[in-house]
């Protein structure tokens, strides 16, 4: 955990700054010639949900560590990774409602893709609500550990959606089959992409510091209150 | 192809707010339990 303490302001002048390039970026890349310059807001939209996703295979991976060695880093890198990812979850959605009004003419519609997406956050908030909701600090980890473990099967809804069934919202912007991206937009996706992980590293390393120095704190209160 | 600045500027905003919201209320707890936690170990120490 001193490495976390060390790295952590680093990284938050590091995602500032990246942040600026890429909003720099966007500013500088042309609107496109169907969305015109809604196009913008589909480089937090994508960069969010990468994000909202990626810190759930942390959760999935610190819960599995967990059960299998019983670690207080792993519960509290797990703890530590639903709030931030339900933080990227919220902007996913709220920016890819944003971009919808204009483009689909609807701020919402209940599609396979935005559905299993609302599952994701819906499944984040369930996790907070289930460790404030249990007294005893390993009860609520474990049962934690193993909701996020059964909530992971929302994962391949999510990314498999938008091939499974057919939906309004488009298929995948990057990979085999997708469309393709032209050069200017391409880049400002990578930068906004690599701002994004950074931030969310910081983030992560923010939460777990916090954390952890809640537990201490509480380890303490409840000391004090036993010793009188 | 129409002019959606407004909503770009909403989506960016929404964005900021959650997500410089949530460093900055982590930042402030993280600081206080800290404060918090100074406090109680120099209450212990004086106690002694």
């Amino acid at each position: 955990m001193k490495i976390l303490e060390k790295i952590c302001s680093p990284l938050g002048w590091l995602s500032l700054g990246l942040l600026g390039y890429g909003i720099w970026h966007v500013l500088n890349t042309p609107a496109d010639f169907q969305q015109g310059n809604s196009v913008a807001i589909l480089f937090v939209h994508v960069s969010a949900a990468k994000m909202a996703l990626f810190f759930y295979l942390v959760l999935v991976a610190a819960s599995i560590r967990y059960l299998w060695k019983k670690g207080d880093t792993a519960d509290t890198i797990a703890e530590a990774s639903v709030h931030v990812g339900a933080a990227f979850s919220v902007v996913t959605l709220a920016t890819g409602s944003i971009w919808g009004k204009p483009m689909w003419g609807t701020w919402w519609a209940w599609d396979a893709r935005l559905t299993s997406m609302l599952m994701l956050l819906i499944i984040y908030v369930g996790l907070i609500a289930l460790r404030g909701a249990l007294e005893d600090r390993q009860r609520g980890a474990k049962a934690a550990a193993i909701f996020a473990l059964i909530g992971a099967v929302d994962l391949p809804l999510i990314h498999f959606s938008v091939v499974w069934w057919r939906t309004l919202h488009q298929p995948a912007s990057l990979g085999n089959g997708a469309p393709k991206l032209v050069g200017p937009m391409l880049t400002t996706l990578a930068v906004m992409g690599v701002a994004f992980t950074v931030l969310g590293t910081y983030m992560l390393v923010l939460k777990t510091l916090e954390v952890r120095e809640q537990r201490r704190l509480h380890d303490k209160e409840e000391e004090h209150f036993h010793n009188g | 192809m129409g002019d959606y600045s407004s909503f770009v500027i909403g989506a960016y905003a929404v964005a900021i707010t959650v997500l410089g919201g949530a460093v900055f209320l982590w930042k402030i707890r993280l600081a206080r339990a800290k404060k918090m936690l100074a406090k109680m170990e120099n209450f212990g120490e004086s106690s002694q």
